[in-house]
């Protein structure tokens, strides 16, 4: 998913990139939590008729849904900011915080849609200048990298 | 130049060809198809031990097999249509379409997708490797009731780890669907908008979670039994043998609807399109599929009235059992006034979910009697119930997966498949079948038990007419093949929607789909409410 932010003049000056999720973090929790309380209370209902062997198997299954939600919602948080600053066309990527950063001259930027690397292989957004190449939008559909790389160039024009 | 790209943020890294494809991809798409195949190599293994046992019934007396041997042909038979043909077919099913129909690119887990999968081929050598071991394959049934499953040979731990990595596949599977389900919707796909195929899955998908730790939890119970001393289950050392039935049915009757509910997704999807209609009671179908759901997990003691049970016990799980009557009638009822009035045509696919209503509602029937405890007495451990589970299960799960394959088929391949010899395969099918269960009924009535392989000639002539309807269903499923095959190597091209009458995301994509569905997300105004 592609969110441009506009400034004064009309002009995009950021787009901020990130997977696309319909659960938030605090539905997700009251999701696994009921879905825990049904499978501890079988797992317990058995453990009181004097079978024990069903409870770790729930506390195991629970862990994994909790896990499963945990590693999808967590991917869902992966950001990339790119913005014009001054002269610098800016890329910050990360999960929460910043944890890489790249900069380009934004006269030198380049701005390229590769093929993919095989027939099953996604297209790729490379972002370079000056013997550089950052990657960027690996995680959006082949539809939305195109239309993101189109919004970039016509930026990229316009401000030179 | 060099690369600057350092988040490795995606699963389609690398894309091996060739057999290395199949094992490392994490397209919904290949992993869809991968289950599916695995679903038919299976149903022709499970069927083919379907017919040494009809080969041995249709005369009495012993003729090819030993009791033995006769016996494990039961068993395995059970455990492989069930783990290893309807359970994989549907979880196919749902990384096929599952994606295409909520709008999303992909499954929300790949990788998870790839791996819970690949187990199931362990999972099922394991088992079949038992019939080339000492003392045999296991011989007591899929139920797995003890004391008599803990004498089984060398084959038992076999079995028990068999079962715990079908379980792990299917847990696996299903997270992945209510992951997918609950976070990939495209914009505007709220859950009342969900095609019915989707509602059923997740239903089902929670079924699972809540079922399966107890079979897990019932069979490491046998295992700790027969190799560590416990005595959950046996009466010399304290336990209780009926315990077992308890648990394995908690498991066992949800299992049931784990069969059964995708099926009601998929003819909720096929009569709509060719009935020309929108699905007649779309909100009441959803709240029937969750309240068939909630009662399988209150019915389980309808398998073991014969026990000796408390009258009220009996009472309770007697009237819970009808209860289910309900939903499922709402069901049908719903289907037939869909096509009240409509202007249909009976393709291929409609054929067969016209199938699956008539006879999934004369398995219905013969449910509604088994759960009454006074008649379930004289008709339990009957062919009666063999009749009555193989009605639900292959004209109502078999049938149903036939139909949906028909019908997207297509969609899949890009090319229409030979009408006219999918009529001849449903036509062969539907009148075989009942050949082959129907005289079924009248033998249970009159008193054969299940899991024999000699009988008394009073059985002979029923026994024999069934027999030649099972060769005869059997065999016409190679035709089923012919048709799957000649449609994946050619034939009239499909256009997107394929069916006149077919609504729903998945028919907007072009067929046969890209590999990565959905590359732009698809317009709230492409999202119809309630069609399906």
């Amino acid at each position: 998913m592609v969110t441009a932010y506009e400034e004064g003049d009309g002009g995009a000056r950021m787009w901020v990139l990130q997977p696309t999720r319909s659960m938030t973090w605090s539905q997700a929790k009251r999701f696994v939590a009921a879905v825990a309380a049904v499978s501890f209370a079988i797992g317990g209902f058995f453990w009181l008729l004097g079978m024990p062997t069903v409870l770790p198997f729930s506390g195991l299954e629970a862990l994994a849904v909790a896990v499963a939600f945990y590693v999808v919602l967590r991917d869902g948080e992966r950001r990339e900011v790119i913005r014009f600053d001054g002269d610098q066309l800016v890329i910050e990527r990360g999960t929460r915080t910043v944890e890489t950063r790249y900069e380009f001259n934004r006269y030198w930027v380049r701005v390229e849609l590769a093929g993919p690397r095989s027939r099953l292989h996604p297209q790729r957004l490379l972002i370079g200048a000056h013997g550089r190449k950052v990657e960027i939008g690996r995680f959006l559909t082949d539809g939305e990298r195109e239309s993101f790389a189109g919004m970039l160039i016509n930026a990229l024009k316009k401000n030179r | 130049m060099s690369e600057a790209a350092s988040h490795h943020d995606d699963h389609h890294d690398h894309h091996p060809s060739g057999l290395m494809r199949w094992l490392t991809t994490t397209n919904h798409k290949d992993i869809g198809t991968l289950y599916l195949l695995l679903a038919l190599v299976m149903f022709f293994i499970g069927g083919a031990m379907a017919l040494v046992i009809r080969a041995e019934l249709f005369q009495p007396g012993l003729q090819f097999v030993q009791p033995q041997f006769f016996n494990s042909m039961t068993t395995v038979h059970a455990l492989v249509m069930i783990f290893g043909a309807v359970m994989p077919a549907w979880t196919g099913f749902a990384n096929w379409m599952i994606p295409m129909m909520i709008g999303a690119p992909d499954m929300a887990l790949p990788r998870l997708n790839n791996w819970s999968f690949w187990i199931l081929p362990f999972a099922f050598t394991l088992l079949l490797s038992t019939v080339f071991m000492p003392g045999g394959a296991p011989a007591g049934g899929w139920t797995m009731y003890p004391p008599l499953v803990l004498q089984t040979g060398a084959a038992f731990p076999f079995l028990i780890f068999a079962v715990h990595f079908m379980g792990a596949s299917s847990i696996a599977g299903a997270i992945n669907v209510i992951v997918t389900v609950f976070n990939m919707r495209a914009p505007g796909m709220t859950l009342m908008k969900l095609p019915l195929f989707v509602w059923t899955w997740i239903i089902t998908a929670f079924l699972l979670i809540a079922s399966i730790p107890v079979l897990a939890g019932a069979v490491t119970m046998l295992l700790t039994d027969k190799f560590f001393g416990t005595s959950f289950f046996s009466a010399a050392g304290g336990g209780d043998p009926v315990m077992f039935q308890h648990i394995f049915w908690f498991f066992g009757h949800p299992e049931v609807y784990i069969l059964i509910l995708p099926a009601f997704g998929i003819i909720s999807a096929i009569v709509p399109t060719f009935a020309r209609k929108p699905l007649f009671g779309y909100s009441s179908m959803v709240y029937a599929s969750a309240a068939i759901a909630f009662l399988s997990f209150i019915v389980w003691a309808h398998h073991m009235f014969t026990v000796g049970m408390p009258l009220a016990g009996e009472l309770f799980f007697m009237y819970t059992t009808v209860l289910i009557a309900v939903p499922t009638g709402v069901k049908v009822f719903n289907w037939v006034a869909t096509m009240w009035h409509s202007s249909m045509t009976f393709e291929t696919p409609m054929l067969f979910a016209l199938g699956f209503i008539v006879l999934f509602t004369i398995g219905g029937f013969s449910g509604l009697m088994l759960g009454v405890t006074p008649v379930d007495f004289q008709y339990h451990d009957t062919y009666f119930v063999v009749a009555h589970f193989h009605y639900v299960l292959v004209t109502g799960a078999v049938f149903s997966l036939i139909a949906a394959t028909y019908f997207w088929l297509p969609k899949w391949t890009g090319h229409m498949y030979d009408e006219k010899l999918g009529k001849l395969h449903f036509w062969l099918s539907v009148i075989s079948v009942n050949v082959l269960f129907f005289p079924q009924h009248f033998l249970g009535l009159a008193g054969m038990p299940r899991r024999i392989p000699d009988y008394s000639v009073q059985f002979a002539d029923w026994n024999m007419i069934s027999s030649i309807g099972a060769f005869v269903f059997g065999f016409s499923q190679l035709l089923f093949v012919v048709v799957i095959w000649k449609c994946v190597k050619g034939g009239e091209k499909a256009t997107a929607q394929v069916w006149e009458g077919a609504h729903g995301l998945e028919w907007t994509l072009p067929s046969p789909p890209p590999y990565h569905s959905f590359e732009t997300p698809p317009e709230p105004s492409t999202i119809e409410g309630g069609m399906r």
